[in-house]
């Protein structure tokens, strides 16, 4: 609360109406009680031989009538603020902070409702005596009431008011509300609802009216899903929560995708602790995550706020990856194939694929020959071959029980491939070419060699798939997927989550619809402030407000009105002072020292 | 509610007023007197003179010594009861109201009187005495009594030193003077009590005392009003004024106890808070004259 706004008259009304009050109840606290006596004579006597000698009887109530008045007066000059608002009247801009920490509650009061029942008082005192306008300090500032001397434009202006996921930019805001005060030609004054400050130097005078206290709150910090490199088609989800609480408290964590759930756990966590937790050994094309925190407990607390307890991420489909497969019969090839969730696989026999024409196998993204050569005459740019019988890769001998003694494991074929103790019967050892990349070496043989050219990308293994235990191993699918996806480039990149405030892009016509599968207004995607996911066309797009998940303070705790003129409350230490001589003059008093 | 209920009217029965001899009346009652004449009770013997009474020689000592003596009796006579009953404004103070007491003492004094053949007379005074009353020497007059009592209220100031100038002035016999008052003015009793003594008459005081008058419990802001003259008055008490009233109240007290000493007088105090048994026992203890 503050007087900071009302012209020097005002205050002088509301001073002259706080004496008037303290007047009456001094005049009260003199009213005497009426009471019979037998003599007054007694009385008299008695008053007379009991006359204080240094103070009068007469002199003590009323200084303690000017002492209560000081007091008064003092308290209204503090709450007024006298420092704030000296020869400023005029335009007033509230910047109104929209930002997640807005919707943080206490005691079932939201600092946002909070904030605008301040805007509503000020807004209403303002406009007696000028014009006054609102910003709104979301993620991106804008005017959500221009300036106006009608204090019902307010309630039209907030009619759709929602807070932004993401943080509030107050210094733009201010930024804005300066501009405003400037455009306006006269003296005004930028007033701050926030529940922080923020140091930003504004021509206009500004206060701080702060509103909030701080809160515990549980938050969801980081939320990914992502391939899983160790395991084909496969998918993980990993949740990062922390505890922004001096108390122990526990919540019960949810991770669906859609219907599915992927994770339910219920978790405790000391004050502060960060708790990393991820579910995987989900297989899907694609997948919406939506992760979840409810039935949140905190000792002798509240979660505060509710915008950090949920965050999304989003897995995009697969490029589908036609594959055509050359083989005499190969169950374990065949297996590895069929485990690549976007692989459509087809399989003919060596014959077959002399019958086709090169332009038909331009149809498929990787042509895999399984002890078979490519033809004469056909070619294609993506070919996997293993233990072809004749090429221009291959020596003259095989190597019989070859020991592999190097593997370039940065390779992406190689990249989560175990390969150690591996047993192998016979392989082909393939003659290197400058430019080669040897993915798998026995000594100084080539076992599985790795070729760009112009022509297109070759991946050669030397190893015979029915005299190892290559196949028979987990990294065997892992290895033919990496292959498949470096031979074909297909992207197998896992974008994060946007950040609240990019903008959303979407092609002219193309209808983007929102968290709620409403659709969304064009203008509000330039920069999303509402965290979900969002859809555009058969593209699925997280917002997540995870990365400003934070500690719930108040910048201004106590709810002080904080000017920007530093000047110490000296007004509030002698109202203090005075107070205290109030206690003294009525300890004495019923003590009998006084008169 | 009459004022002697049956109850006290019993304890009554036993008590009597132990007057001073030489304030009895002249006709026979229930008191001794100072002349020795024609009672029942021997006294003492006197040598004959010329001129005695020949009824009252003892005959059986002249027999015996040859000498001619007289028998003397005691005489038995009544004696004048004058209950001064103090109606100013401050006995309406207390609770109950000191006034109530004070007029079921006064009735008492009275039903005493009477049945000891005293005449009993019950004045009222404030700053004026009241009218005179008929001395109560049957039922019928006591019960009269009675009913003016309970119309008498409790109004008006006090100035007691004129009241006994009235008294003095309309002559009244010498007797026991009870004055039933509560002592709240500041003035006149010392020479009212001074005056009583020189007029020859047993003087008893039994004040009427109340908390609110001996140990007021108030603080703050108050307005006292008089209850005898109106007069009011803005004081803020504390606990300092409080007990430099109290000293007020004591000392004036302490004083009017001494001139009543100085008077011949007895002093007797009761409070409006004890039952009327326990005043009666009171002021009819022996060691305040009476007789239980």
């Amino acid at each position: 609360m503050s007087f900071a706004a009302l012209s020097g008259a005002a205050l002088a009304a509301i001073a002259g109406a706080i004496a008037c009050v303290v007047l009456a109840l001094y005049l009260l606290r003199r009213t005497p009680k009426p009471r019979l006596v037998s003599n007054v004579s007694f009385w008299l006597r008695a008053a007379e031989t009991s006359r204080p000698r240094v103070l009068r009887s007469i002199r003590i109530p009323w200084l303690a009538f000017l002492v209560s008045l000081l007091i008064a007066l003092l308290f209204v000059a503090e709450l007024g603020d006298p420092r704030f608002g000296r020869s400023v009247r005029g335009t007033t801009v509230i910047v109104l902070a929209a930002g997640r920490s807005m919707g943080a509650s206490h005691r079932g009061e939201t600092r946002i409702e909070q904030a605008i029942r301040e805007v509503r008082s000020w807004v209403d005192r303002t406009t007696i005596g000028g014009q006054v306008a609102v910003v709104r300090a979301g993620m991106r500032p804008e005017t959500l009431l221009g300036l106006t001397e009608d204090p019902t434009d307010l309630e039209r202006a907030l009619r759709d008011f929602t807070l932004d996921d993401g943080p509030s930019d107050l210094e733009s805001a201010l930024r804005l509300a300066d501009r405003i005060v400037a455009s306006s030609g006269g003296a005004g004054q930028v007033l701050l609802v926030a529940d922080r400050d923020v140091e930003f130097e504004t021509e206009a005078t500004r206060v701080l009216i702060p509103v909030g206290v701080p809160g515990d709150t549980l938050a969801i910090v980081d939320f990914t899903a992502r391939r899983d490199p160790l395991a084909a088609g496969e998918y993980v989800a990993e949740v990062v929560l922390q505890s922004f609480s001096e108390r122990e408290a526990s919540a019960r964590l949810r991770v669906l995708d859609g219907d599915v759930q992927l994770l339910n756990r219920r978790l405790t966590l000391h004050p502060g602790q960060v708790v990393r937790l991820s579910a995987q050994g989900f297989s899907s094309e694609r997948a919406e995550l939506e992760a979840r925190l409810s039935e949140i407990a905190i000792v002798g607390s509240e979660d505060a706020l509710a915008a950090d307890d949920v965050a999304y991420a989003v897995l995009p489909p697969l490029e589908p990856l036609r594959v055509l497969l050359v083989t005499p019969g190969n169950d374990y090839l065949e297996a590895a194939l069929a485990v690549h969730p976007n692989a459509i696989v087809e399989r003919i026999s060596q014959s077959e694929l002399a019958r086709r024409e090169e332009a038909s196998l331009h149809a498929y993204d990787v042509l895999v020959l399984d002890r078979t050569k490519l033809p004469t005459g056909l070619a294609h740019r993506a070919v996997l071959l293993f233990s072809p019988p004749s090429h221009e890769f291959v020596t003259a001998e095989e190597a019989r029980s070859p020991r592999i003694t190097a593997s370039m494991a940065s390779h992406p074929v190689l990249r989560g491939v175990r390969l150690d103790n591996l047993r192998i019967g016979r392989a082909l050892r393939f003659e290197v070419q400058a430019g080669d990349q040897v993915l798998i070496r026995s000594g100084a043989d080539a076992l599985a060699i790795a070729r760009e050219s112009d022509e297109g990308r070759r991946l050669v293994f030397g190893i015979h798939l029915d005299e190892t235990d290559l196949v028979e191993r987990e990294a065997f699918p892992l290895l033919v997927h990496r292959a498949l996806g470096w031979a074909a480039h297909s992207r197998d990149d896992m974008p994060l989550p946007r950040r609240l405030g990019e903008p959303l892009r979407a092609a002219p016509g193309e209808i983007v619809l929102g968290p709620t599968g409403e659709p969304e207004s064009p203008s509000g995607l330039s920069s999303v402030r509402r965290q979900g996911i969002y859809h555009v066309g058969e593209r699925a797009v997280a917002f997540s407000g995870v990365e400003h998940a934070e500690a719930l303070g108040a910048g201004t705790t106590g709810g002080r009105l904080r000017s920007s003129a530093p000047l110490p409350p000296l007004s509030l230490l002698l109202a203090g002072l005075l107070l205290a001589l109030i206690v003294l003059e009525w300890a004495l008093l019923h003590r009998g020292r006084l008169q | 509610m009459a004022l002697l209920d049956s109850k006290a009217r019993r304890i009554l029965d036993r008590m009597r007023l132990r007057i001073r001899s030489n304030a009895t009346a002249i006709r026979a009652g229930g008191h001794r007197s100072p002349v020795k004449a024609a009672g029942i009770e021997l006294a003492d013997h006197r040598p004959y003179v010329s001129g005695d009474d020949v009824r009252h020689l003892d005959w059986k000592a002249f027999a015996r010594h040859g000498q001619l003596v007289l028998r003397q009796f005691e005489e038995e006579k009544d004696a004048f009861v004058h209950v001064l009953l103090d109606v100013t404004g401050s006995m309406s103070c207390g609770t109950p109201p000191k006034i109530e007491l004070a007029k079921r003492l006064a009735a008492g004094f009275a039903y005493v009187g009477m049945r000891e053949h005293d005449r009993a007379q019950v004045i009222p005074f404030a700053d004026e005495l009241g009218g005179p009353a008929l001395a109560v020497r049957n039922s019928h007059e006591l019960a009269a009594l009675e009913h003016a009592l309970e119309k008498t209220d409790a109004s008006g100031p006090t100035a007691f030193a004129h009241a006994v100038e009235r008294l003095a002035a309309r002559g009244v016999p010498r007797g026991l003077v009870i004055v039933l008052t509560d002592l709240m003015a500041p003035e006149g009793w010392e020479p009212g009590f001074r005056r009583l003594g020189l007029m020859g008459h047993d003087l008893w005081l039994v004040r009427v005392s109340c908390k609110d008058d001996e140990a007021p419990s108030v603080q703050g802001e108050v307005e006292l009003h008089d209850a005898e003259t109106s007069e009011r008055v803005r004081l803020r008490v504390d606990r300092a004024l409080l007990e430099r009233y109290r000293r007020e109240i004591r000392a004036h007290v302490d004083r009017c106890r001494e001139a009543c000493r100085r008077a011949g007088g007895r002093w007797i105090e009761v409070d409006v808070e004890e039952s009327f048994d326990v005043v009666l026992k009171k002021v009819f203890a022996p060691s305040n004259g009476g007789v239980a």
